[in-house]
C-alpha cells in the first residue's frame, strides 16, 4: 500500500493535495453525463422519431410539426456551445431555478446535444427498410406499434451506435460547460492544468476521460453485436 | 368476398414539371371466397397499388372497396387495424423483422392482437409447422434463404387468421424450383383453409399455376378479367393479347417471323394460320387429317402446348398450302373441330 502511494506521489506529485477535489469534479461531472445524458438521450429520440413520422410520407404525417422540428434543431445547431449556454442563462433560471453551477449546466447540455442526437437518431430511423413497416401496417398495426416494435426495435445497434458518437461529443460539451462554472472535469483541468500549470493533473484528467470512454464505447460494442444479426 | 369498384388511385404532380400519375385508373374487380385470383401485368402497370388499395395501404383517390358487402374504403384508425388484421399480405423481399427469430416474427402479430401467452405459442407452432419450418423458429431471417423467408412471412401473414391473404410478387425474388415450392403452399393453403389468395405477378407462369381467375392490367386499366383458361386460349381484347404473346414463346415467334428470309418465305401467295386448341384436340393429327381429306399441306412454323391448371392449350402456326378452294374447306373442318384459326399473314 505504501508502495503504491509512493508511485502515485512519484507520477503525480500534485495529487495528494488535490485527490478530494479531484473526486468531487469527477463525481459532479459523472452527475453531469447521468443527468443531462439522459434528458437528452430521451429528448434526442423523441425528437427524432418525431422527425421520421411526421415527414411526408412517413407514417403520421404532419408537415407543421415536422417543420418547426426540422428548423429549430438546425438553428439551436448553429450556435457555438459556449455562447448558447450564456444564451440559455434565463431558460435555466426559469426551469431549475439557477443558472450557474453544476444544476445551472443541465439545461445547456441538454440543449447542446439534443438536436445534434436527434439528426443522428433520424438518420438511423430513415434506414428502416420502408417495407417493413409497410408490413407492420398490413399487420393492422398502431402508428405507436409501429414506432415501438418496428422503427426502434429494429434500430437498436444503429441507435446505440450513434449514442456512442454522441457521448464522445457529448463529454467534450461538459467540460466546456465546467470552463464556466458547472465544475466538473474541465473546470478541475482549466484550474489546476491550465491556470496552475499542473502537467500531471492534466494528464490525469485525459487518462479518466479516456477510460471513461473507452468504457462506454465497449459497452455499446457489446450492445451493436448482441442485436445485430 | 372483396370487390374493387371503379378505383382509382391518381397521384399528385411531382416536381415543377410533372405530371398526375394515374396509378390505378377505374379498375373493378371481384374476389370470390375461396378463389385464388391472379392481376398480372408488366413493371408499372399499377398491380402493386391497385392490391393496396384493398388493405387501404394505399387509399384510393376514387372508387369503393368492399369487403363481404361493405364498404371500408374510409375506415379510420382502430377500425381500419382491425379489417387490416382480416387480410394477410406477403411481399416480394418478405419484409421479415430482420432483429426477430422466426418464431419472434410469427409471434409478432398475434402480440399485437392481444392474443393471451400460451395460445400465441402454441399458434406460432402450429403455423411453423404448415409451412414446414418448425424445426428453424429460433433462426434468425438472415440465416434462411429466399424460399424459406417466404415461408416465414406466409406464416406470419396468416397468424391472425385472415380470410384474404394478398401476394405481391411473392415469388418475383425467389428461383424457378422455389417459386414452384411457395406456389404448390400456396394452392395447398387454399384449399386447407378455404382462405382466397389474390396473386400480384409479372410472371405468366405464376398464374397458370395456380389462379382460378385472374385479371390483366396495362397502364393502370384491367383490360380483362375472367376464368384463367379462357384469358390464355381466348383473349378478347387486343392488348391483352399483345401481353400474352409478349409474355409467351408466341413473342418470339413473331419476331422471327417479320425478318427477312425467315420460316415463313410467303412468295407463293400462300398464307400463315394461327390455330388454338384447348382440351382434347390435337392439333399434330388434325394436321395429318387436312391432308388425307383434302390434300392440304401443313408446314409447322410453330407449334406449343401449354398447361393451365392441368388442362392443355395448344398453338399451332401452320403455312397451309395447297388448292385455295381445298384450304377454304380445311379451315372449315379445323373450326369444326372446335379449334380457333385466324389468318395471322
Amino acid at each position: 500500500m505504501n508502495s503504491l502511494n509512493a508511485f502515485i506521489n512519484w507520477l503525480m506529485p500534485n495529487f495528494e493535495p488535490l485527490k478530494g477535489e479531484f473526486f468531487e469534479c469527477f463525481t459532479d461531472t459523472l452527475v453531469m453525463i447521468a443527468v443531462s445524458g439522459t434528458i437528452a438521450w430521451f429528448l434526442g429520440v423523441a425528437l427524432g422519431v418525431a422527425l421520421v413520422t411526421s415527414r411526408k410520407g412517413g407514417i403520421m404525417p404532419h408537415p407543421m410539426l415536422f417543420t418547426a422540428c426540422d428548423r429549430s434543431i438546425d438553428v439551436i445547431r448553429s450556435i457555438p456551445f459556449i455562447i448558447l449556454m450564456v444564451l440559455l442563462i434565463p431558460l435555466s433560471r426559469f426551469l431549475v431555478g439557477t443558472g450557474s453551477g453544476l444544476a445551472g449546466s443541465f439545461v445547456a447540455l441538454v440543449f447542446g446535444t439534443v438536436p445534434f442526437f436527434a439528426r443522428q437518431i433520424e438518420q438511423v430511423l430513415s434506414d428502416v427498410d420502408p417495407g417493413l413497416v409497410e408490413a407492420a401496417q398490413a399487420m393492422g398495426f398502431s402508428p405507436f406499434e409501429i414506432v415501438f416494435s418496428v422503427y426502434l426495435r429494429e434500430s437498436i445497434p444503429g441507435i446505440t451506435r450513434v449514442t456512442m458518437i454522441t457521448f464522445v461529443s457529448f463529454v467534450g460539451i461538459t467540460a466546456i460547460a465546467g470552463a464556466i462554472g458547472a465544475g466538473g472535469l474541465g473546470d478541475f483541468a482549466i484550474r489546476y492544468g491550465y491556470q496552475m500549470g499542473y502537467r500531471d493533473m492534466i494528464w490525469l484528467t485525459v487518462a479518466v476521460i479516456l477510460v471513461m470512454i473507452s468504457l462506454f464505447q465497449f459497452i455499446g460494442g457489446i450492445i451493436v453485436r448482441k442485436t445485430t444479426h | 368476398m372483396i370487390a374493387l369498384e371503379h378505383v382509382s388511385k391518381i397521384y399528385p404532380p411531382q416536381g415543377r414539371h410533372g405530371a398526375e400519375v394515374r396509378a390505378v385508373d377505374d379498375a373493378s374487380l371481384e374476389v370470390r371466397d375461396g378463389e385464388i385470383f391472379g392481376i398480372i401485368g408488366f413493371s408499372g402497370a399499377g398491380k402493386s397499388t391497385l392490391v393496396r388499395c384493398i388493405n387501404l395501404l394505399e387509399r384510393p383517390t376514387s372508387g369503393r372497396v368492399l369487403i363481404d358487402g361493405r364498404d371500408v374504403t374510409a375506415l379510420e384508425g382502430a377500425e381500419l387495424r382491425a379489417m387490416r388484421r382480416g387480410i394477410g399480405m406477403i411481399f416480394q423481399h418478405f419484409n421479415l423483422m430482420p432483429s426477430r427469430t422466426v418464431e419472434g416474427n410469427v409471434e409478432l402479430p398475434l402480440a399485437h392482437a392481444k392474443v393471451p401467452r400460451d395460445e400465441r405459442r402454441a399458434k406460432v407452432k402450429k403455423l411453423l409447422e404448415m409451412v414446414g419450418l418448425a424445426d428453424r423458429a429460433r433462426a434468425y431471417p438472415s440465416q434462411l434463404s429466399g424460399g424459406q423467408k417466404q415461408r416465414v412471412a406466409i406464416a406470419r401473414a396468416l397468424a391472425c387468421d385472415p380470410k384474404v391473404l394478398l401476394c405481391d410478387e411473392a415469388t418475383s425474388a425467389l428461383d424457378p424450383q422455389t417459386t414452384m415450392q411457395i406456389l404448390k403452399l400456396l394452392k395447398q393453403l387454399n384449399a386447407s383453409l378455404g382462405i382466397s389468395v389474390v396473386v400480384i405477378t409479372h410472371q405468366m407462369s405464376v398464374v397458370k399455376e395456380i389462379c382460378d381467375r385472374a385479371a390483366i392490367m396495362e397502364h393502370g386499366r384491367i383490360t380483362e378479367c375472367g376464368t384463367v383458361y379462357d384469358l390464355f386460349s381466348n383473349p378478347k381484347d387486343p392488348s391483352t393479347r399483345a401481353f400474352l404473346d409478349m409474355a409467351s414463346n408466341v413473342g418470339a415467334f413473331y419476331e422471327t417471323f417479320d425478318e427477312q428470309g425467315s420460316l415463313a418465305d410467303l412468295r407463293d401467295g400462300t398464307h400463315i394460320w394461327f390455330l388454338t386448341y384447348t382440351g382434347k384436340s390435337a392439333g399434330e393429327a388434325l394436321m395429318s387429317r387436312i391432308y388425307q381429306l383434302y390434300c392440304v399441306e401443313a408446314n409447322i412454323l410453330y407449334g406449343d402446348i401449354d398447361y393451365i391448371k392441368g388442362r392443355p392449350l395448344g398453338k399451332l402456326a401452320v403455312n397451309l398450302r395447297g388448292d385455295p378452294r381445298n384450304i377454304s374447306l380445311a379451315v372449315k373442318y379445323i373450326r369444326d373441330q372446335g379449334v380457333k384459326a385466324e389468318m395471322i399473314k
